[in-house]
């Protein structure tokens, strides 16, 4: 099982002390070769939109979820692979999708880390809670807004009830997965002036963390750190945990 | 379906009724995938089917990458 899709062979013996595969690589191809080194952790993004149950038109950059989820179910199952990063830069989606994704990285029993880009919008928001630890870099934003309807509406109060059932699945996840309290997140929710034409709110990259949305403000090398650490403990976690009980 | 996003969905939407696919299902190195054939003799993979959890972990067969093939004569 290896991730490598290609293995270099040999062109020269590798014993030669003359040789410099570097260089060899530029006068032959004229390129550099990448060490190929395999890595104990899976990065994963979240880039555009959530793709879920329709095919987006091709405009649309998308993360369909039939990749990633098998995807998690390998890194959770591939011995190799001790932890999982997610780097998020999307402007929501598919409800039902985002949800699935959150699910899976919160259930993932590798340490995982996400970090938000750019932005982490809508339905990227639970998916940006769902790890153990996550990170927004310090320009990034986060757009809390609530469900929206279109096509047809049937004006019964069923309707309204079937929307904040819907919302109400978001906002648990979001609550459950992250230090913010219910009522701070409907505060956000709920606000006007921020969002154009919509209410909401947009949240930057110091206020998710006042906010208890997201733990730390950083980037790659602060998430690369805190994985390499919880992938430490877990496994001198395990050390111990294997020592048998008789 | 619901959408959940800060775009608006007359922009996401957009086109929707023009978008044509040409998908097969096919079997490349015993692994079963949907791809899309476009150009001549090149087809891009749209997703793997397979249950075997490694295909998913190959940069190899990962979803958009392109393939080539060579049209056989089919015995029939």
């Amino acid at each position: 099982m290896g991730f490598r899709s290609e293995e270099t062979p040999p062109v020269q013996n590798p014993d030669d002390p003359g040789r410099n595969p570097t260089l060899d690589n530029i006068q032959q191809l004229g390129q550099t070769n990448v060490p190929a080194v395999e890595s104990n952790i899976f990065c994963m993004s979240v880039i555009g939109q959530v793709e879920g149950h329709m095919i987006l038109p091709p405009q649309n950059k998308t993360t369909k979820y039939e990749h990633l989820i098998p995807q998690l179910v390998g890194a959770e199952q591939n011995p190799r692979i001790e932890g999982v990063l997610i780097i998020l830069n999307t402007v929501g989606g598919d409800v039902e999708a985002g949800l699935a994704i959150a699910e899976m990285i919160a259930s993932l029993s590798k340490p995982t880390v996400t970090l938000v880009l750019g932005g982490g919008h809508s339905i990227g928001v639970p998916i940006a809670v769902s790890a153990d630890y996550s990170i927004i870099a310090e320009t990034a934003t986060m757009t809390v807004h609530p469900i929206r309807m279109t096509g047809l509406v049937i004006s019964v109060p069923q309707t309204f009830e079937y929307l904040d059932k819907m919302q109400e699945r978001v906002n648990r996840f979001i609550i459950s997965h992250s230090r913010i309290s219910e009522d701070k997140l409907k505060e956000l929710l709920f606000k006007t002036g921020e969002v154009p034409r919509d209410i909401g709110a947009t949240v930057g990259g110091p206020d998710a963390v006042r906010f208890g949305l997201i733990n730390q403000v950083g980037g790659i090398g602060e998430a690369i750190a805190e994985l390499n650490r919880r992938i430490a403990e877990r496994r001198a976690g395990r050390g111990q945990a294997e020592v048998p009980l008789q | 379906m619901i959408l959940h996003t800060v775009l608006p969905h007359e922009l996401v939407l957009a086109g929707w009724d023009e978008a044509a696919y040409d998908y097969h299902d096919v079997v490349i190195d015993g692994i079963s995938m949907q791809v899309e054939y476009f150009g001549s003799a090149r087809a891009k993979i749209i997703r793997l089917y397979s249950g075997n959890l490694s295909d998913y972990l190959n940069p190899l067969y990962a979803p958009g990458s392109v393939i080539h093939y060579r049209p056989t004569q089919i015995r029939e």
